[in-house]
């Protein structure tokens, strides 16, 4: 065997061995002790004020709706269990949805942005999902980023007229690719790559993990649309008992 | 879940906060000083923890490693492989006119990342296979955090099992009628897992506010706080273990 067969061996192996852990691979979770310091405490510092706002405007909902705590609560735990949920994917096994943009539209992004670190902890300590010097990081893409930037497209798409599961569909799925495209970048951020740098890197990571975001972020798209239409017809009323979550944060 | 193992843990009984403290001191340590002797350490001593005090089976091991191992890798595969003109010496791969290549530094690199992470991961698992949650939410409550935010805590860990359960039931009763024939199928019968999910969780949170306003809810719920025993020996070993990983770095440096 030449040098050159050898080498176009190893590099297919390694192609072949990417598409092997594409199966498995969870929502986008920067992983405990990963990042280093200083942007522990930068990606933290970021989320304070996002999460003082949501405090605030949780304390008031729950200030005006005893019931809120208890809702808020189950919230919680809706989105956590989504987060668990497996969702078929496209190389035939499966992968697990982020479920913030349902959490997004349904319960609004600033509620979201608490709840979503306090689910992002639960995920650190009962599943080993992320990690707890990570959690800034994580928060800003996935409880704050993600949410935000779904529920305005929601927003955007519903009063551009479009047909509401149209506006579900691609406010989840935008959500999620620009979930995993900042998870990408505070990725580079912390390891630039020689050449290039930042910019040369986060392309790097986005390329790697595109093999198995961009698939999840579609299929996740198309689900939630099938779920808020189907909590439309059937539970019409306990989606107006929760509007009060969105009222109170304007 | 790492909460059914901690429960039957036989480090459980020991007070909770001087494991909070003690995980949380060696966790920013590791991450902060960045050593690989450090890390290797932090490493051993965790994992034989793990394994003295907590019965685990290999394949709950298996699901518990896999996770951060196959992040790890796809993270690692970007940080040491580098696109460019000029092929390095350790490995070059033609590829598209240019070359993939990964020079002694990265790899160097890489593996300090990879050893600290893991260090990192493992005293978060000692912290999550010793300690239930519901210690995790007393050591907050002492610590003086919002009451509102303990009492999230405390009712979303409930619920999550409860609604569990329910997805569970549902997800059982779908796979019977060939929910799993084909993706379209699929799809359509999670989305409906999820929407009488949602239904069935708010008519149980319904159901539960009733019953605690009718034992006098008042927007607070008061609960008794657990007493810990303190184990002196415990805490003395706690932090000396790591003034040594610290003693350690400064005299490595």
């Amino acid at each position: 065997m030449s040098n050159a067969e050898r080498k176009t061996i190893a590099a297919s192996t390694v192609f072949a061995a990417m598409f092997c852990i594409a199966p498995y691979a969870y929502a986008m979770h920067i992983m405990e002790g990963f990042l280093p310091p200083k942007y522990c405490i930068m990606w933290g510092a970021i989320c304070v004020p996002f999460l003082v706002a949501g405090f605030i405007s949780l304390k008031k909902i729950i200030r005006d709706h005893r019931r809120a705590v208890i809702i808020l609560a189950m919230a919680g735990a809706y989105t956590f269990v989504l987060s668990s949920l497996k969702i078929p994917s496209v190389t035939g096994s499966c992968s697990h949805p982020t479920g913030t943009g349902l959490g997004a539209i349904l319960f609004g992004p600033s509620v979201m942005s608490v709840l979503g670190i306090i689910v992002l902890i639960f995920q650190a300590l009962l599943l080993a999902h992320g990690g707890i010097t990570t959690l800034g990081a994580n928060t800003f893409s996935m409880a704050i980023g993600g949410p935000f930037v779904s529920y305005g497209i929601y927003k955007l798409c519903l009063k551009l007229k479009s047909p509401k599961s149209l506006a579900v569909m691609l406010s989840a799925t935008i959500g999620d690719l620009f979930t995993y495209c900042i998870t990408s970048y505070q990725l580079a951020l912390a390891y630039p790559s020689k050449v290039g740098g930042v910019t040369a890197s986060a392309l790097k990571f986005l390329s790697i993990f595109a093999i198995t975001q961009v698939p999840i972020a579609i299929i996740e798209g198309i689900g939630t649309a099938l779920v808020v239409a189907m909590l439309e017809k059937y539970a019409s009323k306990e989606l107006t008992d929760i509007n009060f979550l969105k009222g109170a944060v304007k | 879940m790492t909460d059914a193992i901690a429960y039957s843990s036989k480090l459980r009984k020991i007070n909770p906060q001087t494991k909070t403290w003690f995980a949380l001191c060696t966790l920013f340590l590791c991450v902060f000083m960045h050593d690989i002797y450090v890390s290797i350490i932090v490493i051993a001593f965790m994992w034989s923890v793990i394994f003295y005090g907590c019965k685990i089976r290999a394949h709950e091991l298996f699901h518990l490693i896999a996770i951060p191992v196959l992040f790890l890798i796809m993270s690692m595969a970007a940080i040491i492989l580098n696109i460019s003109g000029t092929p390095e010496k350790l490995l070059a791969l033609p590829f598209f006119g240019k070359y993939i290549t990964c020079s002694k530094e990265s790899v160097y690199k890489g593996i300090s990342t990879i050893i600290t992470a893991f260090s990192a991961v493992s005293c978060m698992y000692f912290y999550a296979l010793t300690t239930p949650l519901n210690d995790m939410i007393a050591v907050m409550q002492k610590l003086k955090i919002s009451d509102v935010i303990t009492e999230l805590f405390m009712l979303i860990y409930r619920f999550i099992f409860m609604l569990l359960d329910i997805a569970e039931d549902i997800f059982t009763a779908q796979k019977c009628r060939l929910s799993e024939k084909n993706i379209k199928i699929y799809l359509k019968s999670t989305a409906i897992l999820c929407s009488v999910l949602f239904i069935r969780a708010f008519k149980r949170a319904d159901i539960l506010y009733t019953a605690m306003e009718s034992r006098g809810y008042d927007g607070r719920i008061n609960t008794l706080k657990k007493k810990f025993e303190k184990n002196f020996k415990i805490t003395v070993f706690a932090v000396f273990f790591d003034l040594f990983l610290i003693a350690l770095y400064i005299w490595r440096k």
